[in-house]
């Protein structure tokens, strides 16, 4: 993109020419947010993978109002709503400049920036209307006359909406359907928040893509680049309305000239598992709110892609970026089974400072006299071991445990899970305050895991009729404390992350790792286990049928005591 | 209908996501600045009832600013009446009086009795009145609470309901059977929800947190229960928890000699949490077990008491309770499995 489009483009997309509200031109609603977009993307200072700026905020528009095109007449946008949804547009992704106009005491690495951008955004245009983004972060400025502060204040809220679910819920909320005392002009600021979110994710063709070099990040995690790799292969969106009501999304991708029937299938399936299926989930996270409450149209909207795609002459991605995406993302979209991807987190390139000092902490507690006890010890999982870790005592420091907490909410932020799963006591520790952070649905377990004589240690007494109800489609985050031998683990795998509601096991993350889990795991595709500490000297032993295992059965009796679980 | 609009939580709630230490001390001291009246009006609208009013509950707060900040809510109060419940001693600058006479408020004393209302309030309109009459002089504010409070727990216990298929019955860990229980793990799914729970307790627990927590923390016997504790380590945050499981149906302590439990518990008082007590078995299981390890405890709290029985070793003065919902949702017949399988039961 070459060229920088004017306001006036926008107003001439949005019809606003002599449309007014409240004795305001709505022109001037969109020319405001307009020249604030286009300082702040004045020089940016962070280049991501794809286009953020006022072209890209174009674009969304008008799939946005492609997106909207299923309406019936009398239900179209008004005036007001067009301007509102120009305006949004402009805003939703300023955030990602924010290190040009940072907070004194908020100094934000650009990772932090890129996954927080849409409520940094949000926080820039709030100080704006309130007149401090110029006196104490040297932005740019908004008018103060009152009806243009009430739409830009509108578009902020619905712009914040296009990312996450924070502001997408706030807009259910009265407040924002609050107008200007006096005036009825139809506004319906979740309709817009749906289509703007859906029109987003639809401005995904290669045209976007402005920085392959960035996919040699280490920092960014691989399911992000896979889904910035699955642009580069969409040729266009075209959305058509349906006529009855609805609308039909239609991806047409492109393959290299010289791609042969191999590479065709690679790519299809990057391309289904990535582009389609998000845009997919995203159409059926807005659908309610693209149905109109007031004359019941609903819409329904149809994902296609093309059978065969547009051969084009276009250069193959970059080698660097292939050999990534081939060596890291193909192999799990294609079923290939991979060894579990077991590490610690003190290994990863995202380590930091607290991650380091959080390790030291735990390691330090487990060998601190109080880790552990010597105890022979017989789990509720079938096996034995030579140590007991009393890992619930550490979890009792509630600072280790909101530091570990914050420090887990940074990374998992960007798997975009929707549900946590806790196992045991200690993982409900850990769980309650990270799903929190997360702002994810929280869920454990305990009785119901039934691996192998285990059950018949809870005592055979009924329970409750269980369920684990996780979110339609969930990509689960699991937190247990400790990690043994992975019997628990290949449970949960089999029992949870194949389950009927499940979108799949996103990651697992334990705080020791005190056996050699692999084993236990290679049956389950594409586990990634994530631990604090790794604590190999705990010896593991099978219990047999007599309910001992072959350690305690080289113990004289008179030593051994029965109904205890350790001497 | 009344619809509380809670601050204090409002603030606890964002000191908590990130990580600042002392919530309860910080949150609670000079409230009124332009960020939190900003948030303060969104959560007025938020709150705002079909049929009713929200009512703002300033009194855990120390010190709350009254200039021109707090009554630029008169603005608000133009397009939707709320109510202030306000300690009289805690608006710090000028004109409690000018407060007073623009915004419809109920003065507390430092005990939470109501010492008057505002003129605005008594003038007022119908739905204002409600809150007149509810909170009329000499009355108490926190008891009127408690009852407000009750009724939106209440309803969402009725809203997580479950029945068994027909002809079944739910079996409890202690082996009795019931015709209906309702889900409060489902409710507890949403991590708001249980920090709502855990900030209610810590209100009950010190009057409107206006007296400090004596106990040295919290024990539970229960993982969800647990739950709750963990937010209200949250607020409380210079308390200990502990929790002590597997006192369920068949009582197994063995366990805590291989943790290092008995050496922190001993000659500690803590308060119970329990997420739902029905007949008070598990209260006596957990104080025992306190007392097995050398500890103490002193009361209990739950989120919703069933009313079966009642705690043997607690006196019903030790035990605070935010809802009882047994009437609401007509909980089921209960009787003990044994005689279901036997056939002797009618």
């Amino acid at each position: 993109m070459t060229r920088l489009r004017g306001a006036a483009e926008f107003v001439d997309l949005l019809r606003l020419r002599g449309e007014e509200f409240c004795h305001q031109s709505l022109s001037r609603i969109v020319e405001e947010a307009y020249a604030f977009s286009a300082e702040v993307w004045r020089e940016p200072q962070l280049y991501d993978f794809v286009d953020h700026g006022v072209e890209h905020s174009f674009q969304d528009l008008r799939l946005a109002e492609e997106v909207l095109a299923f309406l019936p007449r009398s239900r179209r946008l008004s005036a007001l709503e067009r301007a509102i949804l120009g305006a949004s547009s402009l805003f939703h992704d300023v955030g990602m400049q924010y290190g040009k106009y940072p907070c004194a005491d908020r100094p934000l690495p650009k990772e932090d920036v890129r996954r927080l951008h849409a409520e940094l955004g949000f926080e820039m245009i709030r100080d704006a209307l309130a007149s401090t983004f110029k006196t104490k972060r040297g932005g740019p400025e908004l008018s103060q006359d009152a009806t243009v502060r009430w739409c830009l204040d509108q578009a902020a809220w619905i712009g914040a909406a296009h990312s996450g679910e924070k502001y997408f819920s706030e807009l259910a909320k009265p407040y924002h359907r609050e107008r200007p005392e006096g005036n009825e002009a139809l506004y319906r600021p979740r309709l817009l928040a749906a289509a703007l979110r859906l029109g987003d994710e639809l401005h995904c063709s290669y045209t976007r893509i402005v920085n392959f070099s960035r996919m040699d990040s280490p920092t960014i995690a691989a399911i992000t680049k896979a889904h910035w790799a699955a642009c580069y292969y969409v040729n266009a969106l075209e959305v058509t309305p349906t006529g009855t009501g609805g609308i039909v999304i239609g991806i047409h991708w492109r393959v290299p000239r010289d791609a042969d029937v191999e590479d065709q299938r690679v790519i299809r399936i990057l391309l289904g598992d990535f582009r389609e299926k998000r845009i997919r989930e995203e159409a059926e996270r807005v659908r309610a709110w693209l149905t109109t409450t007031t004359t019941g149209t609903s819409c329904l909207v149809r994902v296609e892609m093309d059978e065969s795609p547009e051969r084009t002459l276009m250069e193959p991605l970059p080698r660097s970026v292939r050999t990534y995406v081939e060596s890291n993302l193909l192999p799990v979209l294609s079923g290939q089974r991979t060894e579990p991807a077991v590490r610690g987190l003190g290994g990863l390139p995202l380590a930091d400072g607290g991650v380091e000092q959080l390790h030291a902490e735990a390691n330090g507690f487990l060998h601190s006299g109080l880790g552990y006890a010597t105890q022979h010890t017989a789990l509720r999982t079938g096996w034995h071991t030579s140590k007991y870790l009393r890992c619930r005592d550490l979890l009792t420091n509630r600072a280790f445990v909101g530091r570990l907490c914050q420090v887990l909410a940074r990374r998992y932020q960007e798997l975009e899970v929707t549900d946590l799963l806790a196992i045991g006591t200690s993982g409900i520790r850990i769980g309650t305050k990270l799903a929190h952070l997360l702002g994810v649905r929280f869920h454990y377990t305990f009785n119901n895991l039934r691996v192998g004589t285990g059950a018949q240690a809870y005592g055979g007494y009924t329970d409750y009729e269980r369920e684990v109800a996780f979110t339609q489609n969930a990509r689960i985050l699991v937190v247990d404390d400790i990690v043994g031998v992975g019997t628990v683990l290949e449970e949960v795998y089999k029992q949870v992350g194949e389950g009927a509601n499940s979108g799949g096991i996103a990651r697992c993350f334990c705080l020791y790792s005190v056996g050699d889990m692999k084993k236990a795991l290679e049956g389950i595709a594409d586990p990634q286990v994530e631990y604090l500490v790794s604590y190999p000297d705990v010896d593991y032993t099978k219990e047999g049928d007599d309910g001992f295992c072959e350690v305690c059965r080289g113990v004289p009796a008179s030593l051994r005591r029965e109904n205890e679980r350790g001497w | 209908m009344i619809a509380l609009v809670e601050p204090l939580l409002d603030k606890l709630t964002e000191m908590i996501a990130s990580g600042q230490s002392n919530p309860l001390k910080h949150g609670r001291s000079l409230y009124g600045d332009p960020s939190d009246i900003e948030r303060l009006n969104h959560l007025i609208v938020a709150a705002q009832p079909l049929d009713g009013v929200p009512m703002v509950d300033l009194f855990p707060m120390q010190s709350v600013g009254t200039d021109s900040r707090l009554r630029s809510l008169s603005e608000t109060f133009r397009r939707r009446p709320f109510v202030l419940v306000i300690q009289e001693n805690i608006p710090s600058g000028p004109s409690l009086e000018q407060l007073m006479g623009e915004l419809p408020s109920i003065l507390l004393d430092s005990n939470g009795m109501v010492k008057s209302q505002s003129r605005p309030l008594r003038d007022a309109n119908t739905q204002l009145q409600e809150c007149a009459q509810l909170l009329p002089e000499g009355s108490e504010f926190i008891r009127v609470r408690e009852g407000i409070v009750g009724m939106q727990l209440t309803e969402a216990a009725a809203s997580s309901l479950r029945t068994p298929p027909k002809g079944r019955r739910y079996v409890l860990v202690d082996e009795t059977a019931v015709d209906a229980w309702f889900d409060i793990k489902r409710l507890l799914q949403d991590t708001t929800f249980g920090l709502e729970l855990a900030y209610h307790m810590g209100y009950a627990l010190t009057s409107g947190y206006a007296r400090p927590l004596e106990e040295e923390g919290f024990l539970v016997g229960n993982n969800t229960a647990y739950v709750i504790a963990c937010f209200l380590q949250d607020i409380f945050d210079q308390k200990e928890l502990y929790v002590i499981d597997r006192i369920g149906a068949f009582p197994d302590l063995s366990h805590l000699r291989l943790s290092g439990y008995a050496e922190q518990l001993r000659g500690k008082r803590f308060v119970l949490v329990e997420d739902v007590t029905s007949t008070g078995r598990e209260i006596d299981l957990l104080t025992l077990s306190a007392l097995f390890l050398g500890a103490t405890a002193t009361r209990v709290v739950a989120a919703f008491d069933m009313e079966i029985a009642a705690s043997l070793l607690q006196g019903a003065s030790s035990v605070v309770c935010l809802a009882r919902p047994a009437m609401r949702i007509a909980y089921g017949r209960v009787s003990r499995l044994a005689q279901i399988v036997e056939g002797k039961e009618p």
